[in-house]
């Protein structure tokens, strides 16, 4: 018996300040969370795309930015889990990004390609500065391509 | 704290992980990956059996190291990745470019 099985809408919040060691931070509370929930595969797709969905909100939501925020909220529902990020900056013409991946060599461009193939559906805000991302409990995570 | 332990002999260099290779570490570790490729190394071996978890910006590093070796004629192999790391690495397409292979436990499976 687990606590995410008993309570499938069980609601996770926190909020950091904009530094990736506070991302870290909460992707290992994140990662202890979800260890007894027997989610398999679903466990490392959650836990990336909150990397990724956190870094993204700290270094190019906020910019690193001392008096902004970051909220990360999971919700557990019985065949998904909801995985959402909201920064305080400007945030980008989402509209404009490809969810293909990019060239081998690039260093740089993969997040929201990540979005595509751990997700099973990805939603911006209008603004750009809020990510939601529905994650299968069920279903094997990173699509072959 | 660093997260990992960088070694070299002669153009020999070791990078044993000891915990994730995310955002937050990737600055920390790419000097010390400049410092040991300025002072010679050109194969590079990763070791990632510590490591459970590689973000986008974890990936970006490898790349761009892998790309660095490869303009000074050296090479480079990351060894003892997770099944999960595995699967991530050939889903974007890189695991033939970084030279991957898995975890002992893993191979034959």
């Amino acid at each position: 018996m687990t606590l995410l099985r008993t309570a499938p809408t069980k609601v996770f919040r926190r909020e950091i300040h904009s530094e990736l060691a506070e991302a870290d931070l909460l992707c290992a509370e994140i990662r202890e969370l979800l260890a007894p929930a027997d989610l398999n595969e679903a466990c490392f797709a959650v836990e990336l795309l909150a990397h990724e969905s956190l870094s993204n909100a700290v270094i190019h939501g906020n910019q690193k930015s001392a008096d902004k925020r970051v909220l990360l909220e999971l919700r557990f529902g019985r065949n998904w889990i909801r995985l959402r990020v909201t920064d305080e900056g400007r945030g980008f013409e989402w509209r404009k990004e490809g969810l293909s991946i990019c060239d081998a060599a690039a260093t740089s461009g993969r997040g929201i390609a990540l979005y595509a193939l751990y997700a099973g559906r990805v939603q911006f805000s209008a603004r750009g500065n809020r990510v939601t991302l529905w994650i299968s409990r069920k279903e094997k995570s990173g699509k072959q391509s | 704290m660093a997260s990992y332990v960088v070694e070299q002999k002669d153009t020999q260099g070791f990078v044993r992980l000891t915990g994730d290779l995310t955002a937050g570490l990737v600055p920390d570790l790419q000097i010390a990956l400049k410092s040991l490729l300025d002072e010679g190394a050109t194969d590079l071996l990763f070791d990632l059996e510590k490591t459970v978890m590689l973000d986008s910006s974890g990936m970006g590093l490898l790349i761009a190291t892998s790309n660095s070796l490869a303009r000074a004629g050296g090479r480079m192999k990351v060894t003892n990745v997770s099944p999960d790391i595995l699967r991530l690495l050939q889903c974007m397409r890189l695991a033939a470019r970084l030279n991957v292979s898995g975890s002992e436990s893993n191979r034959g499976s």
